[in-house]
């Protein structure tokens, strides 16, 4: 099996500036997330309310919130929570919508037209409106925010597989593979969803920061990730209640989810272009 | 004793019909792909079918494996009634299919060392260290092509590899759809030369579906010409070619050029296009293009009948070879 990784693609990738700068402010904030322990100078969570609100200094580089919590060690664990999020949401969303396309276009066509129903039906609700309704029902937290991306992104993803599968299906070396007597989860999973992945993969990567989006609005509002845990839409909230004192705060929150939303989204747009073969053929150089 | 044997295979298709044909059973209307197919084929024969493109060739032959679903007849691999896709999982292994298209028929990110071995994993067979590059050498291709990837591949190595993945299982039938196609002469001639090899060594059956007669005439010993959906006459290759005695068969086989540019049969010229499958004639099937039509062509469908011993032609009019057979 070869999965849509070569060397050829991520070449591309490097000589575009736009998926340089993706790839590496994304390498930037994984780092950030997976070594949050080691970067953040001070316990994210420690209270110091002598020091409430300082402007930038050398103990604090960001300086501090209301509470006197350094704010660099504040957005560093940010970091952790958005991609935690992000990732565990869209990896479950990508996989049980990858197996429900699978299903969807291969299977019969009753079951077919049952699950095309549900995704549709998902697919009318507006995303926020559907956020909040879930969050009314069963109380805000991590878990529930993963909850309703993975609701929201399935029928997406479900229908790119699902297309993909369908033109696919009746190919001739699906057929030899039914004439060999090869049973349909192994059809499935070693030969369809090799062939099916890759588009999939670029639409996964372009919808992650769409996550730490939807992550930090929700938790601006107070109705995502719950205080005290760091997440950036709380220190934006933070700095708003703090912002005819200080701007620093929310300066110090937007920076990292603007700079990490277009890394993620340069990345996503790169990684099309340098996979699509007809883009790197037409190309001069 | 016979490998296979099908009686009576139809298949419809149907339509898409509006509002109307799902409120009134009655006029909803079917697509006739083939009817009435009768055959038989014992170990280690070969047959070929021929007929033109759209006469249901390719779909009979996925009928047979289970592939495409049948709506009449039945049909027995070794004496065993194969109808439900049980039946048909289980003679996979004993048959196997070669494809048209030889590289669209292996999946696309397998290595064709995977693609070779597994038919093995699947029939839980063992798998000895050697088994592909022996497999590889069976139809003459060097052991290193195990790494290549199916795009990598010369249309002719796709076909070889086609040849080495159907045999892997070692099958009694194997459905060969057109063995031969897309390939320069010279390769054509290398394929078949195989597959007659591998034939006598291995006790294989072959159905072979293919256009180009003089490949089948080459292979088979017994040919069956299907015409929009029906075999018109089944018989032994020499003597069908050297005497048809369908007027369907007869302009089939005159239409095939001859090396000689003095001899033209301008008499047994073929007239008129195939009709389309929406209107299919009613009784004889060849009536629109039949030079011998009679009223009872247009109202009663002629069966296949047994005209000379072995000989199965489904025309009114067919009559026993006159003189003797050259």
């Amino acid at each position: 099996m070869r999965w849509p990784v070569n060397t050829r693609a991520l070449r591309a990738l490097i000589r575009d500036p736009m998926g340089l700068m993706g790839l590496i402010l994304v390498a930037l904030f994984i780092t950030m997330a997976i070594a949050a322990p080691i970067l953040a100078p001070y316990n994210p969570l420690a209270l110091d309310v002598r020091a409430k609100l300082q402007s930038p200094s050398l103990a604090h580089w960001l300086g501090t919130d209301q509470l006197g919590r350094d704010t660099l060690s504040r957005i560093i664990y940010g970091a952790r929570t958005a991609l935690t999020i992000a990732i565990t949401a869209i990896g479950l969303a990508g996989t049980i919508g990858i197996l429900l396309g699978l299903i969807a276009g291969y299977g019969p066509r009753w079951l077919d037209a049952a699950l095309v129903l549900i995704f549709d039906a998902l697919n009318s609700l507006p995303m926020m409106m559907f956020a909040l309704a879930i969050i009314t029902v069963l109380g805000p937290g991590t878990g529930t925010l993963i909850l309703v991306v993975v609701l929201v992104s399935i029928p997406g993803y479900a229908r790119l597989i699902r297309a993909q599968t369908l033109s696919l299906r009746s190919a001739d070396f699906i057929v030899a593979e039914q004439a060999i007597g090869a049973s349909t989860p192994r059809i499935l999973l070693m030969h369809l969803l090799p062939n099916v992945f890759g588009p999939l993969c670029i639409v996964l990567s372009m919808d992650i920061p769409v996550v730490i989006m939807l992550e930090a609005g929700l938790s601006y509002l107070n109705l995502g990730v719950k205080p005290p845990t760091p997440s950036w839409g709380n220190i934006l909230y933070d700095g708003y209640t703090a912002i005819r004192t200080s701007s620093t705060l929310v300066i110090a929150a937007g920076a990292p989810l603007v700079l990490a939303t277009l890394g993620f989204t340069f990345l996503g747009e790169g990684l099309r272009d340098a996979l699509d073969p007809r883009f790197a053929t037409a190309r001069p150089r | 004793m016979t490998l296979l044997s099908v009686q009576n295979l139809a298949l419809d298709l149907p339509l898409p019909g509006g509002l109307m044909s799902a409120l009134n059973p009655k006029s909803r209307r079917s697509l006739q792909i083939f009817a009435d197919v009768s055959f038989t084929l014992n170990p280690g024969e070969t047959l070929g079918l021929v007929g033109e493109s759209g006469s249901g060739k390719t779909t009979l032959a996925r009928a047979l494996l289970g592939l495409t679903p049948t709506t009449h007849g039945t049909i027995h691999f070794d004496d065993l009634q194969r109808s439900t896709p049980a039946d048909f999982a289980a003679m996979r292994g004993r048959t196997a299919m070669m494809f048209q298209d030889a590289i669209a028929s292996l999946s696309p990110r397998m290595t064709i060392g995977a693609l070779l071995t597994e038919p093995l994993t699947i029939h839980g067979q063992p798998r000895t260290p050697t088994k592909i590059a022996d497999m590889l050498a069976l139809v003459g291709l060097p052991p290193d092509f195990a790494n290549r990837y199916p795009h990598e591949l010369s249309g002719g190595q796709a076909r070889r590899v086609g040849v080495a993945r159907a045999l892997v299982l070692n099958p009694k039938l194997v459905i060969a759809d057109e063995p031969t196609a897309g390939l320069d002469v010279s390769v054509q001639g290398e394929i078949l030369n195989l597959m007659t090899d591998l034939k006598t060594r291995l006790n294989l059956s072959y159905l072979i579906i293919s256009h180009n007669l003089a490949m089948v005439r080459h292979v088979s010993d017994r040919i069956a010409v299907m015409y929009l959906g029906r075999l018109v006459e089944i018989g032994p290759t020499r003597q069908t070619f050297a005497q048809p005695l369908h007027p369907y068969s007869q302009r089939l086989i005159a239409s095939e050029p001859l090396p000689d540019p003095r001899k033209r049969r301008e008499d047994l010229a073929i007239k008129g296009e195939i009709p389309s499958l929406l209107n299919r004639p009613k009784a004889c099937v060849f009536q629109s293009r039949c030079p011998l039509v009679q009223p009872i062509c247009r109202n009663i469908p002629p069966e296949l009948r047994e005209i000379t011993p072995h000989r199965f032609v489904r025309c009114h009019f067919a009559e026993p070879p006159t003189g003797a057979f050259p």
